[in-house]
């Protein structure tokens, strides 16, 4: 063999190879032997064996995860099982008939609730229900409840009723005296808290009414209500300013005035703008000639600045819906439209449109200030021929078009620049039945919700796609005016809710979301899932993430130790074969190394190279190569004592060959045997950066589970979740160490038992 | 005793040059992060460029490397530690109020972790073989194992959610109605036991351990057939020749133990060091951080100087 160095002559090619064979046997079979003089030591040891089942163990489930797991990797439970619809149901009382409700106000989170407005048609009075806040803050209920009723008697052949509420609640009622062509009406005022305020003279008896305008003044930090009605050629108007925060005790101030069109024929409702109090107050009147807008004007106190009255001033444009030479029709019974986004001052241009529905289905919206046309448009849906349109209702980015198309209804949504259906012709849905109300716009939610004469409660999107239904409860029909809208609840279960007034007489409210009950018990839930470790909050299945979770557990694990095992021993065995300078620099090194609290130091590389699965690894290695390079140095340095060592620097072999072929070998025992230990620390390492929120984000790891529940706040409320990962990392770092303890044995011969 | 000064003069000069080498790393592992103050400052809006400017010559980033590092070391030396970017408050203020309660909490942990474990673990060793050895030797094993935050949580359930026996966070409520060396010892007394449990389980581990390599050498059995009480043979002869390895682990259990008293910091929302430390990060509070990464090392550099000496006053050998 000593000639072999120095052999210059071409070996042979198979020569060689076969020698190369024959070594990597020998090399072979002396591992094997190696192996099974192992094992003889090592299976004496219980919990080695117990050790490497456990390790085994997890290393099939690691393998074998995408097939046992219960669920796939990315599984999230249905929202069946983790939302439920929260819904609270109150009695209202009895002997009324709820045929007609008028409003309960549209709460929202900064207004509380209103009153519950009913109007009960053969009795002629008024009855209010006022709907509060309940108990539920403290308790786990839905906090809405019902008072006690206030009442008013009305007179008879009531007309209309209307209630508004801006800061302060009105309502108005309106009663034809007598009849004929001379007959007239009368206005009443009344306040929130049923007291009468006043009543108004109408000269005549309206056969329409406009929108109620409810504004709000940014300028001057006032509401204002206005309010119009008219019979064919006549127009009356109420502008209110109710009382503000500086005018206690004044019940706010009403101006009224009337307006006669005598060429033309009014034929629909009309439609008011209240403006700014500075400008742009407006009353759009529908005839048979087109729409004539007037402006009202305001005279103002010269030093105060106070309103002091407000008239019908002029007719500012008119138009007749003609385009292209081609007039169309008004659709009597629908109402106009005006677009115009809320509290915004009245300056954009082709933002602010007052839009008609014509009798074949178009819709022309004009320049609110000048009349001009902004555009017009026959709304085309794909699949639908013809379309009857009910009314136009609006929201803060959409024009709404409510209308039926055959035995469905529609919901159609247009863009109030444009006119156009959305960009792909998709801003529309059809239900089954007719819209019997408003859709209403949920703030916040960016949700239209709105009920058909089937019963059926609809949620829409921005987009006008449902994307949820609800029956009315008792699977009744929800009477026409018994759907109450968007109701906003406080308390612990707060949240946007809709209300309905059954048919039997109650008040159900139910939320428009859901609340999300994740994370879940263990069991078996609704969609028919069973989750045997529950779930945690966003839904995934504890099992399986605990099992895909073993292959990055086992990846990081072993990968950290194996590059802080390769460092160490390399330091090591330099360190400790060549004793000189370089060896006492390594071990200084090792010392500092050593003397460093090593998790808070990997806190801060975390910290600066970012969390992900490589850099933890990487940083594990850096910090606790120590360890093993002192044990592996001072194993060196007794073996280079060692007689065949000597033998071998005789021979002239090369300080690499000593190294790696003679001292080597007795040197991987030992670094094995630390390897263990290694993967037992890196592991429970691993878990504390992911828990302290340093860990990688996209793997699940068992770690990554915990913080996941420290963060989401369930960490004391669900066990399910907090003991499985817990539990699975014990066990794994566990085996690790157990293993490492039998081997021991095996390495170090004093520690077997006698 | 025959070479003590010498042996503590040439630790003392080990040690200090330790120190320097460590907070050279310590100076390079913040050159090198890739975010620096100045970027920080610079996102709040409107930051004014001249205002930059000045944070930065505050900050002296605008001097060679070289200079820093000197005025670096003068400043660590001499405990100058500047002003928290998140806090405007002097480092050494916010430091300062924490570093006692860490010292209490990992301090008395590791303090009766190990007078608890010595004895128990010579205890054990003496009766090797029962049941209660192998059973305690297990479940050391496995709390040894544990996440020590796990634990902590699990503790936390158990023990202030369900029972209501301890407070869920904190140092200390003025709203409690007990005064207030109390207060704070009822709210230090569930973290303190966690990390006891964690501690004593390395602490009986590793004390059998010693204990058992110590019982079969000669001198024990001599001592035993000589007649003397048992006590005095496990206690005096004994155990005084294992705590050798048990010193020299207190200094690793020590480095140990800082970790986990940041997590458990964490989990107990204790407003100790290791919490300030963590926040740091996160808020990428560089002189915090610094010196805090400063303090923690520099008591581990105080502990494994202690142990030193203590090792150097038991074990004569080391003195040669």
């Amino acid at each position: 063999m000593k000639n072999d160095s120095k052999s210059d002559a071409q070996p042979k090619k198979t020569d060689a190879r076969g020698e190369l064979q024959e070594a990597s046997m020998k090399t072979f079979r002396r591992i094997l032997v190696a192996l099974r003089g192992t094992w003889k030591i090592y299976r004496r040891s219980l919990t080695g064996v117990t050790g490497l089942g456990i390790v085994f163990g997890f290393f099939i489930i690691a393998i074998t995860a995408p097939w046992t797991a219960p669920y796939d990797r990315d599984f999230k439970a249905p929202a069946v099982d983790t939302f439920i619809a929260d819904y609270a149901t109150r009695d209202l009382p009895e002997n009324v008939n709820w045929s007609r409700v008028i409003g309960l106000t549209a709460s929202e989170k900064d207004r509380p609730l209103e009153r519950v407005m009913i109007y009960s048609a053969d009795e002629g009075s008024v009855i209010g229900y006022p709907v509060t806040r309940g108990i539920g803050e403290e308790t786990d209920e839905i906090g809405i409840e019902i008072g006690s009723p206030a009442a008013i008697e009305l007179p008879a052949n009531l007309r209309y009723l209307e209630y508004a509420h801006f800061y302060r609640s009105f309502f108005f009622v309106l009663s034809p005296d007598g009849e004929g062509e001379n007959a007239t009406a009368t206005l009443y005022e009344y306040d929130y808290d049923f007291i009468y305020l006043r009543e108004h003279e109408v000269p005549f008896v309206p056969l329409y009414s406009s929108n109620l305008w409810n504004g709000f003044s940014p300028l001057y930090q006032v509401g204002r209500l206005a309010l119009a009605f008219a019979d064919e050629h006549n127009v009356w108007m109420i502008n209110k300013r109710p009382p503000d925060f500086t005018e206690p005790g004044i019940d706010g101030v009403t101006f009224t005035n009337s307006l006669t069109i005598p060429n033309a024929t009014i034929v629909g409702n009309p439609l008011v703008v209240d403006g700014d109090f500075a400008n742009g107050s407006m009353l759009f009147v529908p005839t048979d000639e087109g729409i004539k807008a007037y402006s009202l004007n305001l005279t103002r106190a010269a030093l105060t600045d106070r309103v002091l009255d407000i008239t019908i001033d002029r007719l500012e444009w008119e138009s007749n819906h003609t385009i292209d030479g081609e007039t169309f029709e008004p659709a009597t019974g629908n109402d106009m439209l005006i677009f115009q986004y809320p509290y915004q001052p009245t300056t954009a241009l082709g933002k602010e449109t007052v839009a008609i529905a014509t009798t074949d289905g178009r819709i022309i919206a004009y320049d609110r200030v000048t009349g001009s046309m902004a555009w017009s448009s026959k709304p085309i849906l794909p699949g639908i021929r013809e379309f009857e349109i009910s009314s136009l209702h609006s929201s803060p980015d959409n024009m709404v078009i409510v209308g039926r198309t055959g035995e469905r209804g529609l919901i159609v949504g247009l863009d109030p620049e444009t006119g156009r259906v959305g960009s792909n012709n998709s801003l529309f849905s059809t239900v089954d039945g007719y819209l019997n109300s408003a859709p209403q716009y949920v703030k916040g939610q960016y949700r239209y919700v709105f009920s058909t004469d089937k019963g059926t409660i609809y949620l829409a999107t921005d987009e006008m796609q449902i994307n949820a239904t609800f029956s009315a409860p008792g699977g009744g029909a929800v009477t026409p005016a018994a759907f109450l809208g968007n109701i906003y609840i406080e308390g612990s279960r707060a949240g946007n809710y809709f209300g309905v007034i059954t048919e039997d007489g109650s008040l159900f409210v139910e939320t428009l979301t859901g609340v999300n009950i994740a994370p879940l018990h263990p069991g078996t839930y609704p969609s028919g899932n069973y989750y045997p470790l529950g779930t945690d909050y966003e839904g995934h299945d504890i099992l399986t993430q605990v099992m895909y979770g073993t292959r990055a557990e086992l990846l990081v694990g072993v990968s950290a130790a194996f590059f802080s095992v390769v460092i160490g021993t390399i330091v090591g065995l330099v360190a400790g074969f060549y004793s000189g300078i370089i060896g006492e620099l390594l071990m200084r090194a090792t010392d500092v190394m050593l003397s460093l609290p090593y998790l808070v130091i990997m806190l801060l590389f975390a910290a600066a190279f970012g969390p992900s699965l490589f850099n933890i690894i990487i940083i594990f290695a850096i910090l606790s190569w120590a360890g093993i390079a002192r044990v592996i140095r001072s194993v060196t340095l007794s073996t280079r004592k060692r007689a065949f060592v000597d033998a071998a620097i005789v021979a002239g072999a090369s300080d690499t060959r000593l190294i790696f072929r003679h001292i080597g070998p007795n040197v991987i025992p030992y670094a094995f045997l630390y390897m263990t230990f290694m993967i037992s620390g890196a592991i429970v390492t691993e878990a504390i950066l992911a828990f302290l929120g340093f860990g990688d984000p996209n793997a699940i790891t068992w770690g990554m589970m915990l913080q996941y529940l420290q963060i989401s706040g369930h960490s004391l409320d669900a066990p399910w979740w907090l003991l499985p990962p817990g539990i699975a990392i014990t066990l794994l770092s566990l085996a690790f160490y157990l293993i490492g303890r039998a081997f021991d044995e095996v390495v170090n011969p004093r520690l077997r038992r006698r | 005793m025959a070479g003590m000064t010498r042996y503590v003069a040439v630790r003392s000069i080990q040690t200090f040059i330790t120190l320097l080498i460590i907070l050279t790393l310590i100076f390079i592992m913040f050159e090198a992060l890739p975010a620096k103050p100045q970027d920080l400052l610079a996102t709040t809006p409107n930051m004014q460029p001249s205002q930059i400017q000045y944070m930065i010559e505050l900050f002296g980033y605008d001097r060679p490397v070289s200079e820093r590092y000197v005025n670096y070391l003068i400043n660590m030396l001499t405990f100058d530690f500047g002003i928290s970017f998140s806090q405007a408050e002097g480092v050494w203020d916010i430091l300062s109020e924490r570093i006692p309660r860490t010292m209490l909490l990992f301090g008395g942990a590791t303090i009766l972790a190990y007078i608890i474990g010595i004895y128990v673990g010579a205890l054990i060793a003496w009766r090797r073989g029962g049941i209660l050895d192998g059973s305690s030797v297990i479940i050391s094993l496995v709390f040894y194992n544990m996440p020590s935050f796990w634990i902590g949580l699990i503790f936390l359930v158990i023990f202030a959610s369900e029972l209501n026996w301890f407070p869920l966070t904190g140092w200390y409520d003025p709203t409690d109605n007990l005064p207030y060396v109390l207060d704070v010892l009822w709210h230090v007394s569930l973290p303190m036991i966690v990390l006891l449990l964690l501690s004593l389980a390395g602490t009986i581990l590793l004390m059998r351990t010693a204990m058992l390599d110590v019982i079969g050498e000669n001198y024990m059995v001599t001592a035993k057939a000589i007649g003397l009480p048992e006590r005095k043979v496990l206690f005096k002869h004994g155990a005084r020749n294992a705590m050798l390895p048990v010193v020299t682990s207190f200094v690793i259990a020590f480095v140990f133990s800082i970790g986990g008293a940041v997590v458990l910091e964490n989990v107990f929302s204790f407003p100790g060091m290791g919490a300030l430390y963590i926040d740091a990060l996160f808020e990428l509070d560089f002189p915090v951080a610094q010196a805090t990464l400063y303090i923690i090392t520099l008591m581990v550099l105080l502990g494994n100087f202690a142990a030193d000496l203590l090792y150097g006053y038991l074990d004569p050998r080391v003195r040669i």
